[in-house]
């Protein structure tokens, strides 16, 4: 999950120092260059996305079959909190 | 010494009866307390009252149930009338614990009593309950109390707590 957050700001910051570059609309070696980087980085922050959102999809998974499987997780009943109020001597 | 019309004055440092009815088990602890601490136990449980109605651990503990302020040692805990009254449940046989106060600290288990919302009697009660199944409190009990018991005596109260709390030593 790190090494995806990590990918992810140096993929930004390279996508924003090339996109200055390429948006001078020159045909030079490194506009082309710049423009394949682009596509690149691109590519690689939509793989990054989808990878951070099929992970977050599993956790919620994870979260309400905590909640619904009552061997995981005891429910509170409001007896129980009544129950506070008492002393046994 | 006799009064004019033949009946008794009354001492200016008459001492208040209490009698907490509790759990033959709680009684039989604070007993069993008194014996190994060799003192009486109304001279044990009164103290175990007075430390604990002005002890922070205890306080701490029992604040949960204050339905009014109560004020010690400069510190003020914060009831709620809102809250529930506090129920007492005694488990199996219960049997009666005779507790001497002196009026000053009989007036201070009153206060806490009010806080609680309870009898004072009841309150005693709580305290011995709550004093003798806090750790910490003990510890500090220990040291201010029991000091210049002998190793042996000091030895066997160690391992009746422990045994009292369910430790393992």
């Amino acid at each position: 999950m790190i090494n995806a957050i990590g990918m992810a700001v140096v993929s930004t910051y390279l996508l924003v120092a090339v996109s200055s570059a390429t948006k001078k609309n020159d045909s030079s070696i490194f506009a082309l260059v710049g423009n394949l980087v682009k596509f690149g980085i691109t590519k690689v922050d939509l793989s990054i996305q989808n990878y951070i959102e099929e992970k977050d999809e599993e956790m919620m998974e994870l979260v309400t079959q905590v909640k619904k499987d009552p061997t995981r997780k005891k429910v509170k009943s409001i007896e129980e909190e009544s129950n506070k109020y008492e002393i046994f001597m | 010494m006799k009064n004019g019309g033949g009946n008794r004055k009354t001492r200016s440092d008459k001492k208040v009866d209490v009698k907490p009815t509790m759990s033959i088990n709680l009684k039989n602890q604070l007993y069993s307390f008194a014996y190994l601490c060799d003192e009486p136990v109304k001279d044990c449980a009164e103290k175990l009252c007075i430390d604990g109605a002005t002890s922070k651990v205890i306080i701490d503990d029992i604040c949960k149930w204050f339905r009014r302020n109560y004020i010690y040692h400069n510190t003020v805990a914060i009831g709620d009338s809102e809250r529930q009254k506090l129920k007492i449940h005694i488990q199996g046989e219960s049997d009666k614990v005779t507790i001497r106060f002196k009026q000053k600290d009989y007036d201070l288990l009153c206060e806490l009593a009010h806080a609680l919302d309870v009898t004072p009697t009841t309150t005693s009660g709580i305290l011995i309950k709550t004093t003798l199944t806090n750790v910490e409190f003990m510890q500090q009990y220990a040291h201010e109390h029991l000091m210049h018991l002998s190793d042996k005596q000091k030895r066997d109260i160690d391992v009746f707590l422990n045994k009292l709390w369910g430790l393992k030593k």
